[in-house]
């Protein structure tokens, strides 16, 4: 241990070193000669003890842990990006046609059952939707005459469903009407 | 890095990037998860506010008979939920309208009408007069699918459609009453 530096000492030999070097207790004044050596002696074991610590890790000892991390991180952010069903993210959801189809008809169905009320009550056509009471929404009112009026509203397939008073369409009736309530008492 | 940095830091490099993707693999995992019941509970207050209205309207038609008038203010429940991410919550708007309808019976039969001998015109049986009844409307505009879709769960396709970015639930008609000139 006195012979100075030891780089390539093992952990085994840091254990073996000793904490702290156990200088002789004795009286009396020491000689030059003995210091010299107890200093020496304490450098030595300091040299011993740092070089045990500066001796580099093995290369490659923590590959598998960034390995892994960057394939976490990877999942991470395809689950960011596109989270699969099974992690709870609903399914967007988007109405039939024949649902919103249904519902264009209705609206005409009741616009135009509001209209002949007003005729009836007023004995003419309104002018616009907003005299005869409510205008629903997504229904455009075309009076072609004092006595004929259209209902149009667009279906989900871009086309015009139209209600012409002179030529009401059974079907719409008849949907119309299984509306609860609509159609006789309360 | 040698063992004494090991010493001093507690943790290489690897550790700390270990520790930061598990916990961000985490975060990814539990978000949508957390989000869709955010929405979840969203589509539930949607569905509690039309419920209010309802209820509301009914207390009216019980104490007045008829349907209560169109409220003024447009929209008349607007409700955010702050459970999820301003641009991630659908907005919508209740509103609440009456529509006119009008019974037109059909005209007396020629032996209805026929004044019998003796009788002056006046005596005929007069013409039966339409009557007027009002529809309550209640609708929800919503651009989002799924609340339009909810509402359509909870009340129903016979009394309640979806037209473009509107569901609107119908409420019977009200007591009758005869068609005084004047605006349904």
């Amino acid at each position: 241990m006195v012979d100075g530096a030891r780089p390539e000492a093992s952990v085994d030999d840091a254990v073996r070193i000793e904490d702290d070097p156990v200088l002789p207790s004795r009286r009396g004044t020491s000689s030059p000669d003995e210091r010299e050596r107890v200093v020496a002696e304490a450098l030595a074991h300091a040299e011993a003890r740092d070089a045990v610590y500066r001796r580099p890790l093995a290369d490659g000892s923590g590959w598998w842990k960034v390995a892994l991390a960057s394939l976490l991180l990877l999942l991470a952010a395809g689950f960011a990006v596109a989270p699969p069903a099974w992690l709870g993210k609903p399914a967007p959801v988007t109405l039939a046609a024949a649902t919103r189809a249904r519902g264009a008809r209705l609206s005409l169905y009741l616009q135009a059952r509001q209209v002949e009320a007003f005729r009836v009550v007023e004995g003419r056509l309104p002018l616009d939707l907003a005299e005869a009471g409510e205008a629903l929404p997504g229904v455009r009112y075309l009076r072609s005459s004092g006595r004929v009026y259209q209902l149009v509203a667009v279906g989900p397939d871009g086309r015009a469903i139209v209600w012409d008073s002179t030529r009401p369409v059974p079907p719409i009736q008849r949907e119309g009407a299984r509306i609860p309530g609509v159609e006789g008492p309360s | 890095m040698t063992r004494r940095e090991v010493a001093l830091t507690g943790a290489t490099f690897g550790d700390v990037l270990l520790v930061i993707a598990a916990i961000g693999l985490a975060a990814a995992m539990l978000y949508p998860g957390m989000r869709a019941r955010a929405y979840e509970r969203h589509l539930e207050a949607v569905v509690a506010d039309v419920e209010t209205v309802l209820e509301a309207v009914e207390r009216v038609r019980a104490d007045t008979g008829a349907w209560p008038e169109r409220r003024p203010a447009e929209p008349v429940v607007r409700s955010e939920s702050g459970a999820l991410p301003r641009e991630a919550a659908p907005t919508y708007r209740i509103e609440w309208r009456r529509l006119a309808i009008a019974d037109v019976p059909e005209p007396l039969t020629d032996a209805e009408a026929d004044v019998p001998e003796g009788l002056d015109d006046e005596d005929a049986p007069a013409p039966p007069e339409p009557s007027l009844h009002h529809l309550g409307l209640v609708s929800v505009h919503a651009a989002d699918d799924g609340v339009l879709e909810a509402l359509l769960g909870r009340w129903g396709m016979d009394r309640s459609f979806v037209h473009d970015t509107t569901w609107t639930l119908v409420l019977p008609r009200s007591p009758a009453r005869v068609a005084t000139t004047g605006t349904p």
